[in-house]
């Protein structure tokens, strides 16, 4: 009876005597293992269930040692045919009526089929490398393999951290000239001079340390793509001498009479409104409209909120390959967090809070300890910290909540903030609680 | 003295055998700390291995076993005494140094393993201690 009943479970179960034999193997067991159980039976457990911990760190071992069970560890075992089978595991110890311990009892769960559905997941929830599920990047997303065909001047717009380079990447990636190289400079962190002759090159003797010709990057980037970073930040007189480049496709490399050709693709990128610069004059117009052909403008970490759990199950996956840690998630405290601080430097310090937690946090959960200073107080993101538990409803109408706060009301830019349509909007606040009194607020 | 470690590829301690006309000569243990299946087959064609006795290894380390021309004796299990004891006098097929599930496709005489008697050769264990 007892054994009919450990056949029926879907859930591999061996139990072993005091000896580490195995003396029941159930047929979840004998499927997982590809070992039957005439097989397994009186065989040291080690030699059959072969896990990545059956030397360093045996969890039926612990549990006998310390009466205390371990619950789902997540490992993998090597089967007959040699493939690695990742399993969560939980162990028990195995006692008569008289409490009289027999020996333990294992269980473990077969994870390919989950771990397939979290690659598939994950393959959805990134394109060419950028980590998003946000309705405002996926239309990005959507965008760019046509915008990669072209040749047309990109000009990217977005606050610091919001992922520019990634994008100029994944544009040159998908392009024609992706066998080519894509060359980045970046405007801001130079002075004239020194960006001239980086960006065009000199030849011998163009100045008095110029011994040699030196190629700039114009010219490395031949038939590939230039992706120049905080375009804004360039003086009048190189605009001058860039809206040339764009124009005739020609440039002349410092101490050269011969104008040379490029057929580099450009790409540009700023986290400053060109536009506004334009209407400050302190951009030139005509510049402007040669490098806005296309434009992307990357929407700040705050402006897709949901979006951050995503980026944080990326971030410690990648600190954990990164660091040989065990750290499985953030604690729901430090989630709530998260998605209430307003992120200035957005991906970015989003994955500086991350790397910091990585310092302090041993493994298991990251806590709110855990976090920079100035994190760990909710005043600092300007609302009072929420106590209740946060489920994903909860989440949802703490957003709605914030948004409507900070657009005084109006349903439809609280829309456009969080990526829904209006009358999704309009549905969710009616099936929730959010019914906040603006009595100033600007309803449209 | 323990048992072979029940997988290769998380395995960092080794035993290393040295035999001349199917006679041990010397034994050392070595320690490897391996990142990857290059690095660990790096290490053991630096140790001189030509013969590698281990229990389950997955077939992406196996490959690399195979292709640097070790040859490999995977699954099996047992006292290192007794494994190498039976390794040089050729019963090293006995069920009882078996991993259990190692059927013919898949066993550790398919590899190209043939005990070669009368030569010497440096052979390898990994050591469950």
């Amino acid at each position: 009876m007892q054994k009919e009943l450990l056949d029926c479970i879907p859930d591999g179960i061996f139990t072993v005597d005091n000896n580490w034999c195995i003396r029941s193997f159930n047929k979840a067991a004998e499927q997982i293992t590809n070992i039957e159980q005439a097989e397994a039976i009186g065989r040291r457990c080690c030699d059959v269930f072969r896990t990545s911990i059956c030397e360093s760190g045996c969890a039926l071992k612990r549990t006998l040692a310390t009466g205390q069970p371990i619950i789902n560890k997540v490992v993998y075992i090597v089967n007959a045919k040699g493939a690695k089978i990742p399993v969560s595991i939980s162990t028990a110890v195995l006692k008569d009526d008289q409490g009289n311990i027999l020996g333990g009892v294992e269980s473990f769960r077969d994870l390919r089929a989950v771990e397939e559905l979290h690659r598939q997941v994950q393959e959805q929830n990134q394109f060419a490398g950028i980590i998003a599920h946000s309705p405002v990047m996926r239309k990005i997303f959507d965008l760019l393999p046509a915008i990669a065909q072209g040749q047309s001047t990109v000009l990217i717009e977005g606050e610091s951290g919001t992922g520019k380079e990634l994008v100029a990447k994944a544009i040159h990636n998908m392009s024609r000239q992706r066998s080519k190289k894509l060359v980045a400079l970046n405007c801001g962190a130079l002075p004239d001079t020194l960006l001239e002759s980086e960006l065009f090159g000199y030849k011998a003797g163009a100045f008095t340390d110029a011994r040699k010709d030196k190629p700039g990057r114009l010219a490395l980037a031949q038939d590939g793509t230039l992706f120049l970073d905080e375009i804004g930040d360039i003086s009048p007189a190189m605009q001058v001498r860039l809206l040339r480049v764009l124009q005739e496709k020609t440039y002349e490399p410092l101490g050269s009479l011969e104008p040379v050709t490029t057929n580099a693709r450009i790409m540009a990128a700023t986290n400053k409104s060109l536009e506004k610069l334009v209407r400050e004059n302190r951009f030139r117009e005509d510049l402007f409209y040669r490098i806005h052909v296309i434009r992307i403008e990357l929407p700040s970490l705050r402006k897709r909120r949901e979006d951050i759990p995503l980026l944080i199950e990326h971030f410690i996956t990648h600190f954990n390959c990164l660091q040989g840690k065990d750290i499985c998630d953030v604690s729901p405290d430090v989630l709530r967090r998260l998605m209430e601080y307003d992120f200035p430097g957005n991906i970015r310090e989003l994955q500086n809070i991350i790397e910091h937690a990585f310092v302090l946090c041993q493994g298991g959960l990251i806590e709110m300890q855990h976090l920079p200073p100035q994190l760990r107080s909710s005043s600092a993101a300007g609302s009072a910290p929420i106590t209740i538990p946060m489920t994903l409803n909860a989440m949802e109408e703490t957003m709605i909540h914030e948004s409507l706060k900070r657009n005084k009301g109006n349903k439809t830019r609280v829309a456009k903030e969080l990526g829904i349509n209006p009358s999704t909007l309009f549905r969710k606040m009616k099936t929730s609680k959010t019914r906040p009194d603006f009595s100033n607020s600007e309803e449209v | 003295m323990g048992r072979v470690s029940p997988v290769l590829d998380v395995a960092t301690r080794f035993w290393i055998v040295h035999c001349e006309e199917n006679i041990q000569v010397s034994h050392q243990e070595v320690l490897i700390e391996h990142s990857s299946p290059n690095s660990l087959v790096a290490d053991l064609r630096h140790s001189g291995v030509d013969i590698l006795i281990c229990g389950a290894v997955s077939q992406p380390l196996l490959q690399e076993l195979l292709r640097s021309k070790v040859q490999v004796l995977p699954h099996i299990c047992g006292n290192i005494v007794e494994v190498v004891s039976a390794f040089l006098a050729d019963t090293l097929d006995q069920p009882e140094f078996k991993m259990p599930g190692c059927r013919a496709d898949h066993c550790s005489f398919h590899h190209g393993y043939r005990h070669r008697h009368g030569r010497g050769h440096k052979i390898r264990h990994q050591k469950n201690i």
